[in-house]
C-alpha cells in the first residue's frame, strides 16, 4: 500500500513515516502545496494524509484537486484546528476522515486500515490473526471458528489491538479510543485494565491464546511473535 | 428624564418668574400712574369749583356731577390742607362698592371756612389693570404652549440623527463585521460623536478580531509541537530495550504534554462560547443525545460498575448541536468521574429541564464553587478543573441556568433551559 503524507511540519512528517513505515506502509512526503500536487499527479497513492495549513495553499484546496484526479484514494486530514466547520467542509469535499492534532499515531494508522479496508475490499474481508478471525462487516469475532460475544467497546479494543499488531499501544491512546475524547477525562486510564481482563480472558475461555502483553505502566502490545 | 423635559422645565420656570415679575411692576406702575392722572384732574376741578361756589348764594351740602360726587361741609376756622385718598362708595345703581379717588382740600367762600372733597370713580382704570393682566396671562399661556410644541417639533427633528446613532450603537456587535454608520448631520456637536464613535467600534472590532486570532493561531500553533512530542515518545515506546525507570518517564512526559494540549482546548472552547461563535441553532432531542453520550461512555460505566436510569418525557431544545454535545458530555463523564464503585447515575428529563444525580462522596468543594475554573473535585486525579466551568459559560452564553446541590453523597446538577429554546 502507498501513502503521501503532506504535511509542513517536518518532524512531524518524519515521524508519521517512521510510524507508518514499520507498519510496511510505502510512505512518501510533500510539504508543500505545489510539491503535493506534483507528486499526486504523477505517481497513485492509496492514501494521502493533509495537512490543512500549508505553506502554498490550503489542504482544502488540495483535496480539491486530489478529489479530480485520483477518485479511489483514500483521504484524510489532520489538522491543528478542531473547528466543526473545518471538519464538515473536509469531509463535504470528500475526505474520508479526520484527525486533530496531536493525535496518537497508533489512532491514525486504526483509521488508514479501516479507510482502506471499507476502499479496496468493502469492508468485507474478514481479518485473521492466528486464530481469532473478525468480520468488520457484521462486527463479530471467532475463535477457532467460534463466535464469542463481546461487548462494544471490547470488539473495538480487540479491533485497535489488531490493528496495530507487534506495536505498544499506550493506555492514553487505548483510553482515547475506547472512552471518547471528552475534555475532562484524563484523569484516570484505569478503565481500560478491567476491558482489557475481560477481552483476554474471553480469548482465552473459547480456546485461544493470550495475545496481549502489558508493557510496563506505559500500554499494552498485541503480539503474535 | 429627558434632556428636553429638563430644558424645558428651566426655560418655562425661568418664563413664568419674569412674567410674575412684569406683571407686578407693571401693575404697580400704571396704577400709580392712574392715581397721579387722577389726583391731577380732581386738582384742577376743585378750582373750577371754587369758582362755582363763589357765585353760589347758598353753600349746598353735596353736588353730582356725572361720576364725580362732591361733598361740602363748613368748619368752625380756616386752616389750610389738602389730602388724596382712595375710598369705596356705594353705588346705588349697582348696588355695590365701587372704588373711588378723593381729594379733599379747605377753602374760603365769601369768608365762610368750608371744606370740600370731590371724588372720581375708578372703575375704569380698574377694569383696564384686569384686561392688561388678562392679556398678560394669555400671552403667557401662548407662549408656553409655543415653547412646548416647537422643542417637541424640534426634539423629532433635529435630534433625529442622534437617536439613530444611539439605535446603531445599541445593536452593535464587535462580534460580527458591523460598524457605525452615521447619518448624515449638519449639527457640529452630532459630527463629532459621529466621528469618535466611527472609530471607536473600527477600532473595537479590529482589536477583537485581532485578538480573537491570536487566541486561535497561538493555540493552534501549539498543537503541531505536541504533536510532535506525543508522537515521537509514541516511536520511542516501541523500542523494547528500556528500564521501567525509562518508562515512566517516558509516560509522565506523555501525561505532561496531553495535559498542555486539553488545557489549551479547553480555554480555546471556553473563549470560543464566552464570544458567542456558536450560533447556529438545531432542535435537539434531549433523550436521544444522552443516549449517544452514555453509549460513548460506556467502558467507564462498565468499568465502575455504575448503573444508570434515565426516566421522564422526551424533550427538545433548539440550541448549537456542537456545544450541546459538549455540555451533555461532560455533566455525563463528570456523573461518572466523582462517582464511587457499584455507584448509580439518575437523568431525569422534563419539557425543560435535565437532572442529573449520582452518588459519590460527601461534598469536599463548596457548592458555589463547583462550576469555577480550575476547581477540582479530588486535585489528586489529575482532573483539569474544567468540564463542570465550560458547562456553566455554554449556559451563560444561551441564557440556561445550572444549578448544583449536594446532599448525603447525592450530587445533583439541574439544567434549565428558558421556555423560549424548548419545542
Amino acid at each position: 500500500m502507498k501513502l503521501l503524507v503532506v504535511e509542513d511540519e517536518i518532524s512531524l512528517q518524519r515521524s508519521i513515516v517512521t510510524y507508518l513505515t514499520e507498519m510496511d506502509y510505502l510512505c512518501e512526503k510533500a510539504s508543500t502545496f505545489a510539491e503535493a500536487l506534483m507528486k499526486s499527479s504523477v505517481h497513485h497513492y492509496d492514501c494521502i494524509l493533509v495537512d490543512i495549513t500549508l505553506p502554498g495553499g490550503s489542504g482544502l484546496d488540495l483535496i480539491r484537486e486530489l478529489k479530480d484526479q485520483q477518485k479511489d484514494t483514500g483521504l484524510i486530514i489532520i489538522s491543528a484546528k478542531n473547528s466543526l466547520d473545518d471538519r464538515l467542509i473536509g469531509l463535504d469535499l470528500g475526505a474520508d476522515d479526520y484527525l486533530t492534532k496531536p493525535f496518537h499515531l497508533s489512532e491514525l494508522n486504526a483509521r488508514i486500515k479501516a479507510l482502506l479496508r471499507r476502499k479496496f475490499f468493502n469492508g468485507m474481508k474478514e481479518i485473521e490473526i492466528a486464530e481469532i478471525s473478525i468480520d468488520p462487516a457484521k462486527s463479530t469475532v471467532r475463535v477457532h471458528a467460534e463466535e464469542i460475544s463481546l461487548t462494544k467497546s471490547e470488539y473495538r479494543l480487540l479491533l485497535y489491538f489488531v490493528m496495530n499488531r507487534e506495536r505498544v499501544l499506550s493506555k492514553e491512546s487505548i483510553a482515547e479510543h475506547i472512552g471518547g475524547d471528552q475534555a475532562d477525562m484524563l484523569d484516570n486510564l484505569d478503565f481500560i485494565y478491567s476491558h482489557i481482563k475481560n477481552l483476554r480472558k474471553k480469548i482465552v475461555e473459547a480456546g485461544g491464546q493470550d495475545y496481549v502483553k502489558a508493557v510496563y505502566g506505559m500500554g499494552y502490545k498485541f503480539t503474535t511473535i | 428624564m429627558k434632556l428636553l423635559q429638563k430644558s424645558n422645565r428651566l426655560f418655562l420656570g425661568f418664563l413664568l418668574i419674569g412674567y410674575l415679575i412684569t406683571g407686578i411692576v407693571l401693575f404697580v406702575a400704571i396704577r400709580s400712574l392712574i392715581n397721579i392722572e387722577l389726583d391731577e384732574l380732581l386738582q384742577e376741578k376743585t378750582v373750577y369749583l371754587e369758582a362755582y361756589l363763589q357765585n353760589l348764594d347758598n353753600i349746598p351740602q353735596s353736588i353730582q356731577v356725572t361720576d364725580e360726587l362732591v361733598e361740602i361741609r363748613t368748619v368752625a376756622n380756616h386752616q389750610f390742607f389738602e389730602a388724596y385718598q382712595d375710598t369705596s362708595i356705594w353705588n346705588i345703581i349697582d348696588d355695590e362698592m365701587e372704588p373711588y379717588r378723593s381729594y379733599t382740600r379747605s377753602m374760603i367762600i365769601r369768608e365762610i371756612p368750608i371744606v370740600v372733597k370731590i371724588s372720581n370713580s375708578k372703575i375704569e382704570s380698574e377694569d383696564l389693570i384686569t384686561t392688561m393682566g388678562l392679556v398678560l396671562l394669555s400671552l403667557l399661556t401662548l407662549i408656553f404652549l409655543g415653547i412646548y410644541f416647537i422643542t417637541r417639533k424640534l426634539s423629532g427633528k433635529l435630534w433625529k440623527p442622534f437617536h439613530s446613532t444611539l439605535d446603531q450603537l445599541k445593536s452593535f456587535d464587535f462580534r460580527t463585521d458591523s460598524m457605525i454608520t452615521a447619518e448624515h448631520t449638519d449639527v457640529e456637536e452630532f459630527q463629532m460623536l459621529n466621528a469618535s464613535l466611527q472609530q471607536m467600534s473600527a477600532k473595537l472590532t479590529k482589536d477583537f478580531q485581532a485578538l480573537k486570532s491570536f487566541a486561535e493561531n497561538a493555540s493552534h500553533e501549539i498543537q503541531t509541537p505536541l504533536s510532535v512530542i506525543k508522537n515521537n515518545i509514541e516511536l520511542i515506546i516501541q523500542q523494547n530495550n528500556r528500564s521501567p525507570d525509562e518508562w515512566n518517564r517516558l509516560e509522565e512526559i506523555n501525561k505532561a504534554a496531553t495535559r498542555i494540549s486539553k488545557i489549551q482546548k479547553a480555554l480555546l472552547l471556553l473563549t470560543a462560547i464566552e464570544n458567542k461563535q456558536y450560533t447556529d441553532t438545531e432542535l435537539i432531542n434531549l433523550r436521544l443525545i444522552i443516549q449517544e453520550k452514555l453509549s460513548e461512555l460506556d467502558a467507564r460505566l462498565q468499568d465502575k460498575d455504575i448503573s444508570v436510569e434515565l426516566t421522564g418525557e422526551d424533550a427538545s431544545v433548539a440550541f448549537n448541536p456542537h456545544l450541546m454535545d459538549i455540555m451533555i458530555g461532560n455533566l455525563l463523564s463528570n456523573a461518572i468521574k466523582h462517582n464511587h464503585h457499584q455507584g448509580s447515575i439518575t437523568i431525569e428529563l422534563s419539557a425543560n429541564q435535565l437532572l442529573i444525580t449520582n452518588t459519590g462522596r460527601a461534598n469536599y468543594i463548596e457548592d458555589k464553587r463547583v462550576f469555577n475554573r480550575f476547581v477540582k473535585g479530588d486535585p489528586s486525579s489529575g482532573s483539569l478543573g474544567l468540564g463542570l466551568a465550560i458547562v456553566k459559560q455554554i449556559c451563560d452564553a444561551y441564557d440556561v441556568v445550572a444549578d448544583y446541590s449536594s446532599k448525603n453523597g447525592q450530587h445533583q446538577i439541574s439544567i434549565s433551559f428558558p421556555l423560549r429554546l424548548v419545542a
